[in-house]
């Protein structure tokens, strides 16, 4: 597990108790914990800011009321990121926001593609600056929101396959196709920036 | 990039089911495609929450205070109720259970060929204590009667 996202199972566990027999403290420190991991994935599932915030706000309230039903068979982690993805989903029905789809003609198109995809550096070598920074955030952006889901589930907040099929319910399968075509998305944004093409 | 076929794809592209070898090449291209996360979380820093905004959530939070755990006497809770049903049920077995057994003669019950001074002082003996046990009744402090030596003496 990786540097930003270290968490103690233990301690999670330990937190959930302690916060089901209504200390307010120990559900304080799960927020603590968790806030910041929260308001990144939800800030780039809703179109807005302003919408991020309250969602984010949201997560938290939902797992304060319904503590009980956690079960402990997933982690509070997977959890608190289940609870997040139906409120984006149900964020976007209320605003009858057309989901964001990656068309076939969107995705790499032919040999030409993949060629310029080999070229490209990989994620240890690349060199991050502002511009890098803009253009990864906008190929994440435009990205169909099930694809971006899964890319920032597995690569910001280093969970499994099977996490992530438990938090937004959908086969490890799936989860793995949806990783692959997102990393195909990006990397090609990445290339054609190299390359001095548009992202 | 790890490569892959464009019919493969364009499969997982319509997110259709993939045959165990389509599976497995997806597998080893997931694999190969090195480490991401790092890369991403640079790229993509998160943004750190306001103080304005977790205090807000904190206001949230103490207004929908989640009711406390109930205690064990609640009448409402099961087990509480369950707790002093049995202390109930456990007294009136206690009361029913001495009441059942055969009662000593009082002595205004007693049979006249009972009437020894021993057996009215163990009669007398057993009521004050049952009405002691019930609660009915609170034995007197023995007092000191006053007595006239003097006259005693002279007898």
């Amino acid at each position: 597990m990786s540097r930003a996202n270290r968490h103690d199972a233990a301690l999670d566990a330990a937190l959930v108790e302690n916060a089901r027999k209504n200390e307010a403290e120990a559900f304080g420190r799960i927020v603590d914990a968790y806030q910041s991991r929260i308001i990144g994935f939800v800030s780039r599932m809703v179109p807005t800011e302003e919408d991020a915030l309250d969602v984010a706000q949201e997560v938290f309230i939902r797992a304060y009321q319904h503590l009980d039903r956690f079960d402990s068979r997933s982690s509070l982690r997977t959890w608190l990121f289940k609870i997040a993805h139906n409120l984006c989903i149900d964020r976007a029905r209320r605003a009858k926001r057309t989901p964001v789809q990656l068309s076939v003609s969107a995705g790499l198109q032919g040999e030409a593609d993949w060629e310029l995809l080999d070229q490209t550096e990989g994620p240890e070598d690349l060199v991050i600056n502002q511009e890098l920074r803009d253009i990864v955030e906008e190929a994440i952006a435009s990205m169909s929101d099930k694809h971006r889901e899964v890319l920032l589930l597995h690569e910001e907040q280093e969970m499994a396959y099977e996490e992530i099929s438990q938090a937004i319910k959908v086969p490890v399968g799936t989860v793995k196709s949806r990783l692959f075509v997102a990393r195909a998305h990006l990397k090609r944004a990445i290339a054609n920036y190299q390359n001095g093409g548009e992202a | 990039m790890s490569r892959i076929s464009q019919e493969l794809y364009e499969k997982m592209l319509r997110e259709e089911e993939l045959s165990p070898a389509e599976h497995l090449a997806l597998e080893e291209a997931l694999a190969a495609d090195g480490a991401w996360s790092d890369f991403v979380q640079d790229a993509a820093p998160r943004p750190e929450p306001s103080m304005a905004w977790r205090s807000q959530l904190n206001g949230r939070l103490s207004e929908i205070r989640r009711p406390a755990r109930r205690t064990w006497l609640n009448w409402r809770n099961g087990a509480g109720f369950a707790a002093v049903a049995a202390c109930g049920a456990g007294l009136a077995i206690v009361f029913f259970a001495r009441s059942g057994q055969a009662p000593a003669p009082s002595m205004a019950e007693a049979p006249a060929s009972e009437l020894s001074l021993e057996s009215a002082i163990a009669a007398a003996h057993r009521d004050t204590q049952r009405q002691a046990d019930l609660g009915v009744y609170i034995p007197a402090q023995p007092t000191l009667a006053a007595y006239n030596w003097e006259e005693l003496g002279a007898n």
